[in-house]
Formats: C-alpha cells, sequence, structure tokens
C-alpha cells in the first residue's frame, strides 16, 4: 500500500510528532505509515481520512494504482 | 516481560505506560526475590507435606503471574503499530525458543545430552529475554 500522508501533512506544516498527536498514535507509528512499512487498520485509517477531511482512497491506494498514475 | 528495548532510544512505548509497567515490573520482581527465597529456604530446612510443597510451588509463581499481567497492561497502553511490534516480538521469541526447546528434547532423548532438571522453569525466562531482544530487530524493520 502507498498513501500520500506525508504530503498532507507537509501541506498543512505538521510535523510528524503534531499528526502523530492528532492522530493519538506515537510518532514512530506516524512514520511507520508513511514509509509505508506498516499499513493503519480501518479504524485508524478513517480517523486520518477524517482528519484530512478526505475519501480513505484519495489517502490510501496499492502500489498497482500508484504505478498506473504514474 | 522483560523490556530491554526500553532501554534504548529506539523505544516507543509512551511514556506514562513505560513508566507503569517499569513499576510494576519492580515490584513484582521484588516480590519475586523475596517468594524465592522463602520457599528455597522452606524446601532445604523443612520436610514440608505434599500440600505445603505444593503451595510454595503456586506460591513462586504468583509474582511471574504479576509480571504476565504488567506485560498484558503495558501491551494494552500501545497503539496498533507498536502492539505490531510487540505482537511480532513474541511470536519471534515463541518460535526460536519453543524449536531451540523441542530441538534439544530430541537431543536428550536420541543422543544422550545431558538432562536438565527443572528446565521448564526456564521457558517462559528465556521468551522474555529472547522477545526483548526480538523487539530491537523488528522495530528497525519497521524504521
Amino acid at each position: 500500500m502507498r498513501n500520500r500522508l506525508k504530503v498532507l501533512r507537509a501541506e498543512r506544516n505538521w510535523s510528524q510528532a503534531d499528526l502523530a498527536e492528532r492522530l493519538d498514535v506515537s510518532r514512530q507509528s506516524v512514520n511507520a505509515i508513511e514509509t509505508g512499512k506498516y499499513d493503519p487498520s480501518l479504524p485508524l485509517a478513517f480517523k486520518i481520512a477524517v482528519l484530512f477531511g478526505q475519501a480513505i482512497e484519495q489517502i490510501f491506494f496499492t502500489d498497482e494504482a500508484a504505478q498506473a498514475a504514474e | 516481560m522483560g523490556e530491554l528495548s526500553d532501554l534504548c532510544e529506539t523505544s516507543i512505548a509512551p511514556r506514562e505506560v513505560s513508566r507503569r509497567y517499569r513499576r510494576e515490573m519492580i515490584v513484582a520482581s521484588l516480590f519475586y526475590v523475596g517468594v524465592i527465597f522463602i520457599s528455597v529456604y522452606v524446601a532445604r530446612h523443612f520436610t514440608p507435606p505434599r500440600w505445603a510443597s505444593v503451595g510454595l510451588a503456586l506460591a513462586s509463581a504468583a509474582p511471574v503471574f504479576m509480571m504476565m499481567r504488567a506485560y498484558g497492561r503495558f501491551f494494552e497502553g500501545l497503539d496498533e503499530f507498536q502492539r505490531r511490534v510487540q505482537s511480532d516480538a513474541l511470536a519471534t521469541a515463541v518460535g526460536i525458543v519453543g524449536f531451540a526447546a523441542l530441538t534439544y528434547g530430541f537431543l536428550e532423548s536420541f543422543a544422550g545430552f545431558p538432562v536438565f532438571e527443572g528446565a521448564l522453569i526456564w521457558v517462559l525466562p528465556a521468551i522474555a529475554i529472547v522477545h526483548s531482544i526480538a523487539a530491537v530487530f523488528v522495530r528497525r524493520r519497521y524504521q
């Protein structure tokens, strides 16, 4: 899975720690999600989507979808 | 269970969760030392009836249950990613220790390797130690 978390965060000038605090998770968790090393659960993905005011599929997408877009 | 990784800079558990875990582990460890001291003293200097021996054995295990409960509370205090790290490390530890114990059991049975009396006592501590080491490596995998 890939995601636009880093871009969305940067648009708001939030640090990983800022985002982690808003999501009530650790900074390392945000880092692992951003780098694609860890895929969040559906509840956390919803929380992220709500926070950024976007649909989940606008933030998270498969590798195939990312390659097709490129 | 021992959390060696708490001492490393890669530790990611929330501070208050780590603090509570450390406090509960210290209390359980002190209780463990006291109970073991009494149990060993009684076993060496007296010949307690069987029911008392069973009681001593169970009393010795009680602090270990406290440690496991402390780890359970520690685990509950983590976020989902941290739980994943802990789960992966625990699965790795159980696999390694279980496989090592099984392999040595075969060596005992078929190759005449020395039989360690009371070896079962060391299974849980071995899992705890390997878990602590595995957690450091698992965490690095996600960085």
